[in-house]
């Protein structure tokens, strides 16, 4: 009895041992019951690992043991998928994440560190948002001044949004926090911009339900809607041509979160489903008569708008430079994004002849984040 | 090759373990050095022929030794090895910070100050190497018989970074005959994940917050922290050192080798010398057998005991590092033994009780670990004076520490405090608490597996839909 369990305890942990060498093996051969032990689904991007170089100088300065390391890591499968989801998943419990960029708040709600770091943050760093203020207002001047209109978009910190489940050791937001500097500077350089945690807090007073799920770090469709209405809002005040009325069309609520709302959760990579409240929102533009052609120039957060503006009708086409690095063309909510090829700067002083709007988003944890600056000095080598 | 990386756990050990089980004790030595020579060639392989070279030469230094016991040969051969060991250690781990601190203290002496990498495992290889000179000198140990069961005795992976540091005539009769059995490999399996768990498990959730604090301007700590950091790296450096040894037992097991307890529950001492008689217990012996006794031991005046003591600890503590901090952190252990023979034990730890010493103990130790940690002797004074300074805030840019700190420090505190022996005395009388066990170091074995492969993922937080 005694010599059964101790070869079943040794049979269980030879399974679990050798399964990750086992995928390994499976990668090459070619057999599709296999298919399941070596895929992995893990989600999120990592950099892929590169070849191993077997020259005498990578094996002394011991890059080719790295490499082969990393090599093998990433053909471990199924099984090495499983110990990283059951792993993530008690460490959610403990109250903690692998990921040193995710912070586990209270009641689970997931946040970045990033968003903690710019509620919380004791530091004072003199004031470093005026400059970058300022820089806004004279690519605004250059850009009205070519007859088209700008706006900057504050896309909120859920954590200031949403501070009910932040964790203890932050607390509550610091005296020294850019954000509400920013808007000052803002204000006294004259820049068209819309404060979306205002926007936030209005949307809390109309009884609407949060913006960001449990497992989410970017803005659901709430969001995005109240945003982009104070968005036309300012355009109308620009440019001649009626946008129409931005207004709700519908809104379901269920637990299943879609895309970016759990984006956190799935880069979390748990083994339970990631179901939280999740409102479901569907807007309509009235009364337009006239298109808009925006270019919107931001961060990840800038994926909102452009579902928006296209899923409501307000645009048929937008363009988009995501951090100033990278171009898109979107043309449907269904469709692909396009790929721009190019050069951003040669791009942008040919494109503004066909749009008729600048919208610059920039994230409250990230406001001194370099896309703007070179924008910036995009915009004033067009002057 | 780290024991709790993926390449080793996954690849390495079933591709040693699994064909020693069936091999002969001479092939499992070919299979065993092969493999020790490939673990260090593969973190070390620039430095794997300098120990190879060193090895070989010890070996015939071993052999004239032992061919010419009680003569000048001997005793000169025996010099050239211990020097040419002490010599290899110094230069690659000390030079560059003996004439650093020359430096600092002479002004620029215009002496180029070497840029060399410390081999891995160097302290702990060097050693052992001294030691099988000095036992063949001394007639403990035969010479080796083969140049491959010293190569073996060098090589040995299981215990070849971090110890325990093992004598030649510990491992020579299990190297020439042994068996491998079942129970040799469960037992190697369940200490193995042991060790991998309080390491990957508890040691490594603390680091975080240790080095954030430690890490922080000398003048921002509070109070609080400086406590919960001091804490957190006493339980740190016990779990991580301890499962280090745990995972390398473990493994010796696994291959049919017994090696010597490292650890024995040190937070349980009352007072400095228990402490060192239950820490890092084969270098306390090492300096023991080959630095105390050779010095005189305590068979000297009060004064010459004393100053023996001093110097032993003062290389414990410079062995431990290259820096000052753990020259001060060797000097704080060798005056609290030196007090435990003087005054502490007869007078003050036999007055009080037991766990009242094991508290007071455990305090001052905490309060040295803080030395032996930080970066700088001022980092570790800003910090020790914070720990007195209970109105004291802090106030430097920092995230946490999150709940689980709190969950893993009392787990830790708790499992160095709680008599293990005890324990296992009293489950062994429950019936089917054997199953249970066994579950549990599954289900900690898939824990930690998980903890090993979630370093090898970290996907990037931003990214476009």
């Amino acid at each position: 009895m005694k010599r059964a369990g101790d070869c079943l305890f040794l049979l269980v942990f030879g399974l679990l041992i050798l399964a990750p060498g086992a995928a390994v093996i499976a990668q090459f051969v070619p057999l599709a019951i296999l298919d399941d032990l070596r895929t992995s689904a893990l989600f999120g991007q990592t950099v892929r690992a590169a070849p191993p170089d077997f020259q005498t100088s990578s094996v002394f300065s011991t890059q080719t043991q790295a490499a082969i390391g990393s090599w093998l890591n990433e053909r471990m499968g199924r099984p090495r998928e499983f110990y990283i989801r059951l792993n993530n998943s008690v460490d959610y419990l403990l109250g903690r994440s692998s990921n040193r960029s995710i912070v586990v708040g209270k009641r689970g709600e997931l946040f970045t560190t990033e968003m903690l770091a710019d509620l919380c943050s004791r530091r004072d760093e003199g004031k470093p948002v005026d400059d970058i203020a300022r820089g806004l207002r004279r690519a605004q001047d250059i850009i009205t001044r070519l007859g088209k209109a700008f706006v900057v978009v504050l896309s909120p910190n859920k954590a200031a949004v949403q501070p009910e489940n932040i964790p203890d050791y932050c607390a509550g937001a610091s005296p020294t926090r850019l954000y509400p500097r920013f808007i000052s500077a803002l204000e006294d350089t004259g820049v068209k911009f819309v404060d979306s945690e205002a926007l936030a807090r209005e949307s809390a007073r109309d009884g609407m339900p949060n913006w960001f799920g449990k497992y989410g770090q970017h803005w659901n469709a709430i969001g995005v809607f109240y945003a982009t209405r104070a968005i036309l809002g300012l355009l109308h005040e620009q440019i001649p041509g009626n946008f129409g009325s931005l207004k709700i069309e519908g809104m379901t609520i269920d637990d299943i979160p879609r895309g970016v709302e759990a984006d956190t959760g799935l880069l979390s990579n748990f083994v339970f489903p990631l179901n939280a409240v999740s409102p479901h929102l569907e807007m309509k533009v009235e009364g337009a008569r006239d298109k808009l052609r925006p270019l919107i120039v931001g961060t990840s957060f800038s994926g909102g708008f452009v579902e928006g503006f296209l899923s409501s009708g307000l645009a048929d086409k937008v363009i988009l430079y995501d951090y100033f690095h990278s171009m898109f063309q979107y043309e449907s909510v269904t469709r692909p994004r396009i790929p721009i090829e190019g050069e951003v700067t040669e791009h942008y002083r040919s494109v503004l002849k066909e749009i008729d709007a600048v919208i610059v988003e920039v994230n409250a944890p990230a406001l001194r984040s370099s896309h703007i600056a070179r924008f910036v000095a995009a915009t004033e080598m067009l002057h | 090759m780290a024991f709790n990386s993926v390449v080793f756990i996954f690849v390495f050990a079933p591709l040693v373990c699994i064909p020693n089980f069936f091999l002969s004790p001479a092939w499992s030595n070919r299979l065993i050095l092969i493999a020790s020579l490939f673990f260090y060639g593969w973190g070390e392989p620039r430095f794997l022929f300098a120990i190879f070279a060193s090895a070989t030469f010890d070996y015939f230094l071993g052999a004239v030794i032992a061919r010419n016991h009680g003569q000048a040969a001997a005793r000169l051969a025996l010099a050239v090895g211990v020097c040419a060991n002490l010599g290899l250690l110094v230069y690659c781990k000390y030079a560059a910070f003996f004439l650093e601190s020359l430096g600092q203290v002479f002004g620029n002496l215009g002496i180029p100050i070497p840029e060399v990498l410390l081999p891995l495992g160097l302290s702990f290889v060097v050693f052992e190497k001294i030691t099988y000179l000095v036992d063949v000198y001394r007639k403990t140990t035969p010479p080796a018989q083969r140049y491959s069961d010293y190569l073996f005795f060098v090589f040995f992976f299981p215990k070849m970074l971090a110890g325990p540091i093992i004598k030649y005539h510990e491992i020579n009769a299990q190297i020439q005959e042994r068996r491998v059995a079942l129970d040799d490999v469960i037992y190697g399996v369940s200490r193995f994940i042991v060790g991998l768990s309080k390491k990957v498990l508890v040691a490594d959730s603390l680091a975080k917050t240790v080095e954030a604090v430690f890490s922080a301007p000398a003048d921002q700590i509070g109070f609080g922290d400086a406590w919960l950091a001091a804490l957190c790296f006493s339980v740190q450096i016990y779990f991580d050192f301890s499962g280090y040894s745990d995972m390398a037992i473990g493994l010796a097991r696994i291959l049919g080798f017994r090696l010597r307890e490292n650890f024995n529950q040190p937070y349980l001492s009352v007072g400095f010398t228990e402490f060192w008689q239950r820490w890092h217990i084969s270098l306390s012996t090492w300096i023991r057998d080959y630095l105390y006794i050779p010095l005189g031991g305590n068979r000297c005046g009060a004064f010459r005991v004393f100053v023996n003591l001093w110097i032993c600890f003062l290389a414990s503590g410079i062995w431990h590092g290259a820096n000052w901090t753990f020259i001060v952190w060797g000097a704080y252990h060798g005056l609290f033994v030196w007090l435990d023979r003087v005054v502490l034990k007869d007078r003050i730890w036999r007055a009080m009780p037991r766990f009242l010493g094991v508290a007071v103990t455990f305090f001052l130790v905490t309060i040295g670990w803080v030395f032996f940690r930080a970066r700088t002797l001022s980092n570790a004074a800003s910090i020790v004076a914070a720990l007195f300074k209970p109105t004291s805030t802090s106030s430097f840019q920092y995230l946490g520490p999150s709940n689980d700190v709190y969950i893993f420090l009392v787990l830790g505190l708790v499992c160095s405090f709680i008599p293990l022996l005890v324990v296992v005395g009293m489950t062994d009388r429950i019936r089917g608490f054997e199953v249970v066990k066994r579950v549990l170091i599954l289900l900690l074995t898939i824990w930690s597996f998980g903890q090993v492969c979630v370093s090898t993922f970290t996907p990037f937080l931003y990214f476009r839909f």
